[in-house]
């Protein structure tokens, strides 16, 4: 049986000698700080970039809409959803992106750092779920009425007029159907992603909390 | 500790290394530069996503991941000790680590933003958790 009063002499005797010898050279640690890093903080740097590109990519087209279109209800319709809509959100995740590149965690003791940790990661996943539950409806209208037009201007769908109030009731429900639809894979989604790793951390940070 | 093979642990080794890299401008010396060291290696290790672990609560079947030089370089009580400490949460793994590394309660208090009186209580519960896991063997 090994005697509790001997961890550390058996931890310095083996762990201590072993841990000297794995002196790291310069060319190294040099290598070692070009890895890419897979911190839950740079995941959520990686994440963030990915949605700013996509919002620009969706700006642009949103943007480039107007052009084909001489409708002028389609133009306002357009602007309205690039002022509205796009813009604000694209301003958001760069402020988010900026917040996070300055936040630094690890030279905080270990329970502050979780702490802050959780909530920056709550505080995201609320924004990024709720922001991409109110986009849903936004987009899938803005898109299945440029469709119907579209295909207007193509010769189909002739009978239905686009700006007709049970045209819009059909478009406004079929996006609303599908908000609705987006919501448990969103969950999950995110879930996938950082909930289980936020459990763990609560997990931890409760253990470091509690008391007799 | 935090890691159950080589290529886990290389991955947490740059990490801790480029986090190292990283939080160097912020040292201010109001802690000493171990202490400022060891919280960014255990933030490091503990607020990382890593692979799934195999959950298993035999202490036979644990061994079988310690690593190939501790397997033949080292003694039966460190393969142990080594086997035990895996069992326990990574909070516990920290605060044993730097009980092991011979640093005061008040220098773990520091590092882990614990109080020192609640060290020396985890401590304690942690030594009679590894007397049972030890005793197992």
């Amino acid at each position: 049986m090994v005697e509790l009063e001997n961890l550390k002499d058996i931890w310095k005797q083996h762990i201590d000698p072993t841990i000297d010898k794995q002196n790291i050279e310069k060319q190294e640690i040099e290598r070692l700080l070009k890895g890419r890093s897979t911190s839950i903080l740079e995941k959520l740097k990686r994440n963030l970039l990915l949605e700013i590109a996509m919002f620009v990519v969706c700006l642009l087209l949103v943007a480039a809409v107007p052009f084909y279109f001489n409708s002028t209800p389609v133009t306002i319709l357009f602007i309205a959803a690039l002022v509205f809509i796009f813009i604000p959100y694209l301003f958001y995740y760069i402020k988010k992106y900026n917040e996070l590149n300055k936040f630094s965690i690890f030279h905080n003791d270990i329970k502050t750092s979780l702490q802050s940790l959780i909530l920056q990661l709550e505080k995201f996943l609320k924004i990024y779920f709720y922001g991409s539950l109110i986009l849903a409806p936004f987009s899938v209208f803005i898109s299945a009425l440029a469709c119907l037009y579209e295909m207007k201007a193509l010769g189909y769908l002739l009978y239905f007029d686009e700006f007709s109030k049970p045209t819009l009731a059909i478009i406004l429900s079929f996006a609303l159907v599908f908000t609705l639809l987006s919501y448990p894979i969103l969950k999950w989604y995110l879930r996938k992603l950082y909930g289980q790793h936020i459990e763990t951390l609560k997990e931890y940070l409760k253990e470091l909390e509690e008391v007799e | 500790m935090y890691t159950t093979n080589q290529d886990d642990h290389n991955d947490l080794f740059q990490e801790m290394i480029l986090q190292l890299w990283k939080a160097f401008p912020s040292f201010r010396n109001e802690a000493k530069i171990t202490t400022f060291m060891y919280r960014i290696a255990l933030n490091t290790a503990i607020s990382g996503i890593r692979k799934k672990k195999i959950k298993t609560t035999e202490l036979e079947s644990i061994s079988f991941q310690i690593k190939e030089t501790i397997e033949e370089n080292f003694s039966d009580e460190l393969k142990l000790l080594h086997a035990s400490i895996e069992q326990l949460s990574d909070v516990e793994k920290s605060i044993v680590l730097l009980f092991l590394e011979d640093k005061p309660y008040d220098e773990i208090a520091e590092i882990t933003g614990i109080s020192a009186n609640y060290v020396a209580v985890k401590m304690n519960r942690i030594k009679e958790k590894l007397r049972k896991l030890l005793n197992v063997k």
